[in-house]
């Protein structure tokens, strides 16, 4: 939220300055005026949690768009502009500025009334995005349906399908084997999704008919270098388990618990961990020196909201043997950074960023065309044929008194001594 | 205290309606042009409260599309403006009434 203050001081400097704009006389004071409204339209980009509109528009707006403008004005000498005939013009425009302040006027309460009028304090819910992990050791590859929508297709164990939208409330989830008719469903299960928000359906547990859980997730954004964590625990054979960090490899007693005493079926607290190689475990937690799984050299990469199931896996013998499955997901970017918003251009907004790349090139050849000058060729000639036309006989003609070019334009013969009488 | 989002829009309102003042009473074209960017930087804060109040990055993406437009446009508009002064010799709107070329 906005701490009120800045906002009216940085408000009523941007107002007071395009009100000065506008009274100006010389047009590069209205001008410097109008770079003070960017600069504080600037700061109330930052205010408003958009650091990098705050960027361009000091970059582009108040820096380049505004030297141009003040470039042009002194190019055509335009500080002022005086009416151009005083006379007429006023008398024919007097009627135009009571009918364009009253026209404003009338916009101002027409952009108004919604505001007041209206209310705005709620926002519509985001519908729940949905994925499905298969843990289950029995299952085989599995398809998987929300009512009769496909969400889900051949997933084997370990597997985790992407993310897709489902509608928010109940859901009747149904786990069918691959290629099968769905009718012949091997579990089902009605889960309530609660809206705005990303939930995994995890399929656990031994057997033909795997349990199903629902797991709520939080990828919302991360502090710098590091990734969230969140546990589950979907191994019903398996004891309470904890996870361990085994620390340095040559240092004595520096293992940590990160995550203590969780039961099958339970999803632990996220943890906010630092990026780089850990050697973690999963332990019992009753006896930690009963290793269940080692994770040696698991890497934590940056800005990610990883969902790491102890699960159940059969094995060669038949028997069940304690596994981690990681699920990897980017953790959404913070609102407004250059991160999200480059995300956002190089995904969604990919055609409308080449069309505007074509404006800007449409544009640039447009100013060219519009200022270019044809060069003047008739003036060159001219001067052109001035040099050529005078020649050594034109000078020697007009101290001789005779004219002694021919109407062509070419050098006659030169007179003779004894016509001239010299 | 806090500002809402309808705090930003009555600045935005009032900066846009102060930009429409200038497109209608200013007789130098030049600063009829700065007014259109004066309108165009209140939109950019209205659509930036709106993105702020949604928490949808969406409206960030057409501020920064609106500011590219924006620079097309100065660069073909001043472009205008100086053709126009090179055959009239004056940019005073008032003396363009007159399409002729």
């Amino acid at each position: 939220m906005v701490e009120i203050w800045p906002f009216v001081i940085v408000g009523a400097i941007a107002v007071a300055a395009a009100v000065l704009m506008l009274l100006e006389e010389n047009a590069v004071h209205s001008a410097l005026y109008l770079i003070v409204v960017m600069a504080c339209i600037s700061f109330l980009f930052l205010l408003l949690n958009a650091p990098f509109l705050a960027m361009i528009q000091l970059t582009v707006y108040a820096g380049a768009i505004m030297v141009l403008f003040l470039f042009v004005i002194m190019l055509l000498g335009a500080e002022k502009v005086l009416p151009a005939d005083p006379g007429q013009g006023k008398n024919r425009m007097r009627w135009f500025t009571p009918l364009a302040v009253i026209l404003t006027v009338g916009l101002l309460f027409v952009i108004g009334t919604p505001l007041l009028v209206g209310d705005s304090d709620e926002r519509l819910a985001a519908q729940p995005m949905v994925r499905v992990l298969n843990v289950a050791p029995d299952a085989g590859i599995i398809d998987v349906y929300a009512g009769d929508e496909l969400i889900a297709s051949g997933l084997a164990f370990g597997d985790a399908s992407p993310l897709v939208t489902l509608a928010a409330g109940e859901q009747a989830i149904s786990i069918v084997e691959s290629a099968a008719d769905q009718a012949g469903a091997q579990a089902a299960s009605t889960l309530t999704l609660e809206p705005d928000s990303v939930q995994t359906i995890i399929a656990y547990g031994t057997g033909e008919q795997p349990t199903l859980a629902l797991v709520a997730e939080d990828l919302s954004s991360v502090p710098d270098r590091s990734s969230r964590v969140t546990v589950f625990h979907a191994n019903p054979e398996a004891p309470t388990v904890s996870f361990v960090d085994f620390g340095a490899e040559f240092v004595e007693d520096d293992t940590q618990v990160l995550l203590a005493d969780l039961a099958p079926g339970e999803r632990a607290e996220p943890v906010i961990l630092r990026e780089g190689e850990v050697d973690w475990a999963v332990v019992d937690a009753s006896n930690h020196a009963n290793v269940l799984y080692d994770m040696p050299d698991f890497e934590i990469a940056r800005d990610r909201s990883d969902l790491i199931v102890i699960a159940g896996q059969r094995i060669f013998d038949g028997s069940l043997r304690t596994v981690a499955v990681p699920v990897e997901t980017p953790a959404e970017p913070t609102f407004g950074s250059p991160r999200a918003i480059g995300f956002e251009l190089f995904t969604t907004y990919m055609l409308p960023f080449q069309l505007l790349a074509m404006l800007l090139l449409a544009a640039m050849v447009g100013a060219i065309v519009l200022t270019h000058r044809e060069p003047d060729k008739s003036r060159r000639r001219v001067i052109g044929r001035r040099r050529v036309s005078r020649p050594l006989t034109s000078v020697i003609a007009s101290q001789v008194g005779t004219d002694i070019t021919t109407a062509n334009g070419s050098p006659a013969q030169l007179p003779d001594a004894d016509a001239v009488g010299k | 205290m806090v500002v809402q989002t309808e705090a930003f829009i009555m600045l935005s309102m009032v900066l846009f309606v102060l930009g429409t003042l200038g497109v209608l009473l200013k007789r130098n074209a030049i600063l009829v042009f700065m007014s259109i960017e004066l309108m165009l930087n209140a939109t950019n804060l209205a659509i930036a409260a709106f993105a702020h109040q949604w928490g949808q990055v969406d409206g960030h993406l057409f501020v920064f599309f609106i500011i590219t437009v924006a620079a097309a446009e100065v660069a073909v508009g001043l472009a205008l403006i100086v053709a126009i002064f090179r055959a009239k010799r004056s940019i005073n709107i008032d003396e363009l009434h007159q399409m002729e070329g």
